[in-house]
């Protein structure tokens, strides 16, 4: 049973979805999209024995807009998740994200990892370079970004792994359409501008990395270097996933417990090693 | 001597092909031949070609080399196993040679399946005897102007392409390396296929023939992939434009697709 609330975080009602008994999940979304991506994760995990909360970050869902405006900093989102987890009383949770979600994941391992279980950031590394900003720029104005509805389904369904049917696939992409540009514009600036590099040495709770090997996106050779510097750091390459796991993948929520169990039982990689995780 | 030698005059007693005939774009061979430890990597076309006439791949009695484009993407590892894909990429009938010129692209991986080397091999193969060219279909011979003609008969009948460009006056050019053309669009339709349009192409999608050839012949339309990452279509012209005339595109290339494959709209 999924309990729905608004709350205030950050200077503006949140929503914020939680179910479950058990050790936290905080579950992050992607760029210009919302905790819906997480729907076949959240009963199904808590289900698994975990306390799952899946808000929707500023300005995405159902979640009203950050009172300074579309945000272009992961590292301020990374903050309002720590003031969300403080709202809740939330002690020593996971984290899971994916895309700006990861990012921001692995930022709050860098700002807050002697008090999280773990992190797991899917479809993310530390720096993303293969972004252009000053095209993001240009598209803040709408005039400068014609078709943005069709070009985000299209760009969708060419992240989206082979492994998926081309019914779920088309799901996944129709769905994200639904996004505010502005909103999602700004959210890829973070993401092509967030640069975590020098501080990975320093993460204190256990990381897995999660890259697909269809994810456009990524560089899977970046997450296997981002994961080398992190003294406790795993990664995981997902064959025929793509930008999406946790929608592109029926399982996905077993997986994750699977990671999820690893990381609280400090199965990975012994501190230095950081070399990569087995292909699954 | 036989009815074909004889259709041939003085030219004697002629092989039994392959023709330029029997070869259509689109058509691809794997070889997981090696290259010879000891191989010389500079001198790559005349390698692969070896390996491609070892395998099979093109009549070693019949050939003539008319040009080959080379370029070394990583170090080759000598002596190490190398597979080669080659792919029929552009067939040109030359009358006056009574032959054709196919063109050949060729992918050449390590045993890590990243390409080492990629290039194109174009050879002069005989015409089948008495074959002049009316049978030689447009479907596949990308960014002509007969193939364009084709591609506008076949959007006429493309509600998708119609709704996407209902509102848009321009011209569309395809452009690869062996030659490009124009499709003039106004108000959902095609009104004209020419090397050349009066105010030019509002935009231009550019591509090597090996990428148009994947692209149009390969299981799915993944235009947007391509474009994406970057390294495969080019763009010129009014970006903005194109960026706004991106679902006509996919339908374009659905229907190219539809035009080379065959297949059923």
């Amino acid at each position: 049973m999924i309990r729905a609330s608004y709350l205030p975080v950050g200077g503006a009602p949140a929503y914020v979805e939680r179910s479950g008994e058990g050790p936290a999940v905080l579950c992050l979304h992607t760029a210009g999209q919302s905790g819906v991506q997480w729907r076949g994760t959240t009963d199904r995990l808590a289900a698994l024995g975990y306390s799952v909360i899946v808000p929707d970050l500023p300005g995405h869902g159902r979640s009203e807009p950050a009172p300074g405006g579309p945000v272009s900093d992961l590292g301020e989102y990374a903050r309002w998740c720590l003031e969300l987890l403080e709202l809740l009383e939330v002690e020593r949770p996971f984290v899971v994200g994916c895309s700006i979600g990861g990012k921001i994941a692995l930022d709050l391992a860098v700002r807050a990892g002697e008090s999280l279980a773990g992190v797991v950031a899917m479809a993310a590394d530390a720096r993303n370079s293969r972004t252009s900003v000053s095209g993001l720029r240009r598209e803040l104005e709408d005039a400068a970004a014609p078709s943005r509805s069709d070009r985000t389904y299209f760009g969708t369904l060419a992240v989206v792994g082979r492994r998926v049917p081309p019914e779920r696939a088309e799901l996944i992409a129709t769905m994200h359409r639904r996004e505010d540009p502005l909103v999602s514009t700004s959210d890829l600036l973070g993401w092509a501008t967030h640069d975590l590099r020098a501080s990975l040495h320093g993460i204190a709770c256990p990381t897995r990395l999660v890259v697909g090997d269809d994810d456009l996106w990524l560089d899977p050779a970046d997450v296997v270097w981002t994961a080398q510097q992190i003294p406790r750091g795993e990664v995981t390459v997902l064959e025929g996933i793509g930008h999406y796991p946790m929608e592109e993948m029926d399982d996905f929520p077993a997986v994750l417990h699977g990671w999820l169990t690893d990381l609280g039982a400090g199965r990975t990689t012994a501190p230095g090693a950081g070399a990569p995780g087995a292909e699954e | 001597m036989s009815v074909e030698a004889q259709q041939r005059g003085d030219r004697g007693a002629l092989p039994a092909g392959p023709w330029f005939e029997d070869f259509g774009v689109g058509r691809r061979i794997g070889t997981a031949a090696a290259l010879p430890p000891g191989a010389d990597v500079v001198s790559a076309p005349t390698t692969v070609l070896r390996l491609a006439v070892d395998s099979e791949v093109l009549p070693h009695s019949l050939l003539r080399v008319l040009e080959t484009r080379w370029q070394h993407v990583f170090p080759t590892p000598v002596g190490e196993p190398l597979e080669a894909t080659f792919t029929v990429t552009a067939c040109r009938r030359v009358p006056a040679e009574e032959a054709g010129a196919v063109q050949w692209h060729a992918d050449v991986r390590d045993a890590g399946g990243r390409t080492v080397q990629e290039g194109t091999i174009t050879v002069l193969l005989p015409a089948r005897p008495g074959s002049d060219g009316s049978a030689d279909r447009a479907e596949r011979a990308f960014c002509t102007r007969p193939w364009g003609e084709a591609l506008a008969r076949e959007l006429a009948d493309d509600p998708a392409f119609g709704s996407a460009t209902a509102t848009w006056d321009g011209a569309i050019g395809l452009r690869t390396g062996g030659g490009s053309v124009q499709l003039r669009i106004y108000r959902g339709e095609v009104i004209e296929v020419a090397p050349r349009t009066p105010l030019g192409a509002t935009f231009t999608l550019e591509a090597a023939e090996h990428v148009w050839t994947d692209l149009l012949t390969g299981p799915s339309n993944d235009f947007f992939r391509r474009a994406m990452s970057g390294n495969s279509f080019t763009v010129t012209g009014d970006a903005y434009e194109y960026l706004r005339m991106s679902r006509a595109v996919m339908a374009l290339v659905d229907a190219a697709r539809r035009l080379a494959t065959g297949a059923p709209a």
